[in-house]
């Protein structure tokens, strides 16, 4: 489509990017409050998620509005494991990734079964199910859903701060390891026929791609990770329950409302939109519907005019000012 | 007994399925655009019944030709106003813009409408039933559903293929650059398909408002439900879309039996079930 | 007085590719003109340039008088352009005669007696008795009959062959060819754009050769000298 920052050249902007972040968000629960942590935490989840989806739609051309099932489904495993089977809360976190990685095998062979365009709908009508079916699961609460025993939220910090501060660092990890785990995937061989993909699957084909095989590969991983977030998600909120865990909302509307007006198909695209969407929350919620209609009207406006985002429309500004700049010396 | 009245029910249900997906059919039988708008258009052509009612105090009946009037604009406006200007070369962008909207339409009918349930009423028709077998009573109001979902279908089919204006629409349907290079106005043939489809939106609307609550964040399950009907009956294939709607309805039906909260689920996992074993649906259409 | 059509340094761009650069082309009524050139010479383009689908043309293109020039492919097709694309474009959905009959929604009546299907039907008796299965599952002969068919059904001023003959047996290609020669005779324009040069001398009244987007040789077929054409079509 159109130029690349992200994907074109070296990674090496990325990486130092990244660990410029990371450098300066490790140490930073030493310096600010819960609450503030608290709000990290929250945005670091929503950027991992908003990244996935990215990584599914904007990489590889597989819109899902089906997000939330994954992300409820780990919720919902991370309960089922902790409380029923009584494994060790650690153990169960890690074990909501191959979980969910488990999941979205049959997942995708269902959802592959359908024409591109009806994957959809099709995926939305999977979450609707894994929704409706966890409100029906003995021992999750039905529909009201059910608290973490304390004992299993303890185990991430015995007092209050140190929780916030372990999810805190938990979620920044998650988040590194995705963008980390994109980066590498955009710039290996797979990658590249990813791309080859994304332009023409047609002729990606006569590459000897098989599209269907890297889509799965996609899902799968944004299926696993989805999954933990999942189980953070619940860490965070201390119970699972069907409309909350899996909301369509949280987990899909807003997550494709922020990649597609940060920038579909780069990764600094969902890091714009989840911060700018944050911003915006604290200052627009209280506006409920007008604030969706404007989230509604800005991705359409995106979509029409300049479907590489914000993170397209900052470097032709750039690029822009650059020109006036040698204009003038010259 | 029991079972036999859970069938019919749920087959006349079914007629309101397909009432629903019909123009979702064919907005991506012609555009190639799937219209996650779809359910919400739904809704609004009901809220716009609701308000046509209101404000001069008639019945819906009266008020019909109204918010067929309005449809049709409406659908011209869309289509002029918004689709015509979205590209459809990556079919990403039309998804997009459509859920867009789709979030767009919900929004403003909750600030409008308010969350509230709401429903139309057309007085002792809608209790009205008659005796079809000893002890098997129907509602003639679903019978009428299930009556205008035969004759929509039998009319969009009479359309698309004995008219010319259908001639065209297939044509655009197979190819259209190679419509749009023998000199078929093509932009004409969208604009006129999208007012064809939001008639079919506000008939379905207007059934839909008469027979049972509706409320702004209703529009999604519709969307849903039309979809499957779709699916389970094959792309393309507006009988089978019919029978894909039946099975849901049959389904949905059946599911209730059990217990409410199995209703929806039922619909969505015999669909599930089918699309396992049938992915390419009933009836399926071998046009590429 | 000028031409039926007549073409005026014509050029089309496809955005910075200038695919023609000043070509000046005639065809009057009852004439066969062929287009000929290798691949690439500018022949789909002039195409293209006449019914305005594709690139940004300037010049001027006129029709009996008519600017066609910056109209849209429908209204131009209504002035009276008719085309046989490259390639046929028979669409699956639509029946052999449904085929046909779209291409009467297409154009405009022009002082004489419209087409109908009992003339298409008298012009192609083969068609007959499959008018009512789908146009594809013809033979690619048939199929150029839908296409011409087609594009006589708008009724129009002048016929545009693009590459008529492409994958066609050597006898189809003479009968194809027949009812054109007749469909001149009646009065009818017809611009044969063609890869195969011998035949298109041989059944045009007229020929242009197409180099690198620019007329480079054009005269009465009869006359035309194989060497000098063989040269213009080929370049130096």
């Amino acid at each position: 489509m159109t130029g690349d920052i992200m994907t074109s050249g070296s990674q090496k902007l990325p990486l130092a990017v990244l660990g410029l972040s990371v450098a300066v968000m490790v140490p930073l629960p030493f310096f600010v409050d819960n609450g503030t942590m608290r709000y990290l935490t929250d945005l670091f989840i929503i950027m991992s998620v908003a990244q996935l989806w990215n990584l599914l739609a904007g990489f590889g051309g597989v819109v899902s509005i089906g997000q939330h099932a994954f992300v409820g489904a780990g919720g919902y495993a991370f309960f089922g494991l902790t409380t029923h089977l009584g494994l060790n809360p650690f153990l169960s976190m890690a074990l909501t990734l191959p979980f969910g990685a488990l999941l979205s095998l049959p997942v995708f062979a269902i959802l592959s079964r359908m024409r591109v365009a009806y994957f959809a709908i099709g995926s939305w009508v999977l979450a609707e199910v894994f929704m409706l079916v966890a409100g029906k699961l003995p021992g999750f609460g039905g529909g009201s859903g059910i608290s973490l025993r304390p004992q299993i939220v303890k185990a991430f910090g015995a007092s209050t701060s140190s929780r916030v501060e372990n999810i805190y660092w938990l979620s920044f990890a998650i988040l590194v390891l995705v963008i980390f785990l994109i980066i590498l995937v955009m710039h290996s061989r797979r990658g590249y026929s990813l791309r080859a993909m994304r332009d023409n699957e047609t002729a990606a084909m006569a590459l000897g791609v098989n599209p269907n095989a890297v889509k799965a590969m996609l899902f799968v991983v944004s299926g696993a990770f989805l999954s933990l977030l999942g189980a953070v998600n619940t860490l965070q909120k201390l119970r699972v329950n069907p409309s909350g865990s899996f909301s369509l909302t949280d987990w899909t509307v807003f997550i494709i409302f922020m990649v597609v007006i940060g920038g579909m198909g780069r990764i600094i695209g969902p890091i714009i939109g989840a911060v700018l969407f944050v911003l915006l929350r604290e200052n627009l919620s209280g506006y409920g519907p007008i604030y969706m209609i404007i989230l509604g009207a800005a991705a359409i406006g995106m979509m029409l005019f300049e479907p590489g985002g914000i993170a397209v429309l900052v470097q032709r500004w750039k690029l822009k000012k650059a020109k006036t700049q040698e204009l003038e010396e010259a | 007994m029991e079972l036999v009245n859970t069938l019919v029910q749920g087959t006349l249900l079914g007629g309101l399925f397909a009432l629903y997906a019909l123009g979702l059919s064919l907005v991506f039988g012609v555009m190639r655009i799937v219209n996650i708008a779809h359910g919400d258009l739904i809704v609004l052509l009901a809220y716009v019944g609701l308000t046509v009612t209101d404000f001069f105090g008639v019945s819906i009946v009266v008020a019909a030709p109204a918010v067929l009037l309005l449809a049709a604009g409406a659908g011209w406006f869309l289509q002029r106003g918004l689709f015509e200007f979205v590209p459809r070369h990556d079919p990403l962008i039309p998804l997009l813009v459509a859920f867009g909207l789709s979030i767009i339409l919900q929004n403003l009918m909750l600030l409008g409408f308010g969350a509230d349930p709401q429903k139309l009423s057309i007085g002792r028709l809608e209790q009205a039933s008659v005796e079809i077998l000893p002890d098997l009573h129907v509602g003639v109001f679903s019978l009428l559903i299930f009556g205008a979902a035969v004759a929509l279908i039998g009319g969009l089919q009479l359309m698309i293929y004995r008219t010319s204006f259908g001639r065209a629409l297939r044509a655009v349907s197979d190819n259209e650059a190679n419509a749009a290079m023998l000199g078929l106005d093509t932009r004409a043939v969208f604009r006129k398909a999208f007012v064809i489809v939001m008639v079919t939106v506000a008939i379905a609307a207007m059934l839909m408002s008469v027979r049972g609550n509706f409320d702004p964040a209703s529009g999604p399950t519709r969307l849903l439900t039309a979809f499957e009907a779709i699916v389970i009956g094959g792309l393309g294939s507006m009988w089978g879309t019919l029978v894909g709607g039946v099975i849901i309805g049959i389904a949905q039906m059946l599911g209730a039996q059990i217990d409410a909260s199995w209703q929806v689920l039922s619909g969505h996992l015999v669909f599930l079930i089918l699309l396992i074993l049938r992915p390419r649906g009933l009836f399926p259409k071998n046009d590429g | 007085m000028s031409a039926l059509l007549s073409i005026r340094d014509l050029h089309l761009n496809y955005g910075q590719f200038a695919a023609l650069h000043g070509m000046d082309i005639d065809i009057d009524a009852g004439e066969i003109v062929s287009v000929i050139g290798a691949n690439g010479a500018g022949k789909s383009s002039l195409i293209r340039g006449i019914c305005g689908t594709e690139g940004e043309a300037t010049g001027s293109i006129t029709l009996d008088g008519r600017e066609l020039l910056g109209l849209t492919p429908p209204d131009i097709v209504h002035a009276g352009i008719g085309l046989v694309p490259e390639g046929r474009r028979i669409f699956p959905s639509l029946s052999v005669e449904e085929n046909i009959l779209l291409g009467g929604q297409l154009g405009q009546l022009h002082g004489k007696d419209p087409w109908t299907l009992d003339h298409i039907y008298e012009l192609f008796p083969d068609l007959v008795p499959k008018r009512h299965i789908s146009g594809t599952m013809l033979s690619g002969g048939q199929q150029q009959m839908i296409a011409i068919a087609r594009a006589l059904m708008t009724n129009p001023r002048v016929l545009l062959c693009d590459e008529i003959s492409l994958g066609l047996a050597p006898t189809i290609i003479g009968r194809l060819y027949e009812q054109l020669i007749k469909l001149a005779s009646e009065g009818l324009a017809i611009l044969v754009v063609e890869q195969a040069m011998r035949k298109a001398l041989e059944i045009s009244d007229r020929y242009y050769c197409l180099l690198e987007g620019h007329v480079s040789l054009s005269g009465a077929s009869d006359e035309a000298d194989e060497t000098r054409v063989a040269q213009a079509y080929f370049g130096r």
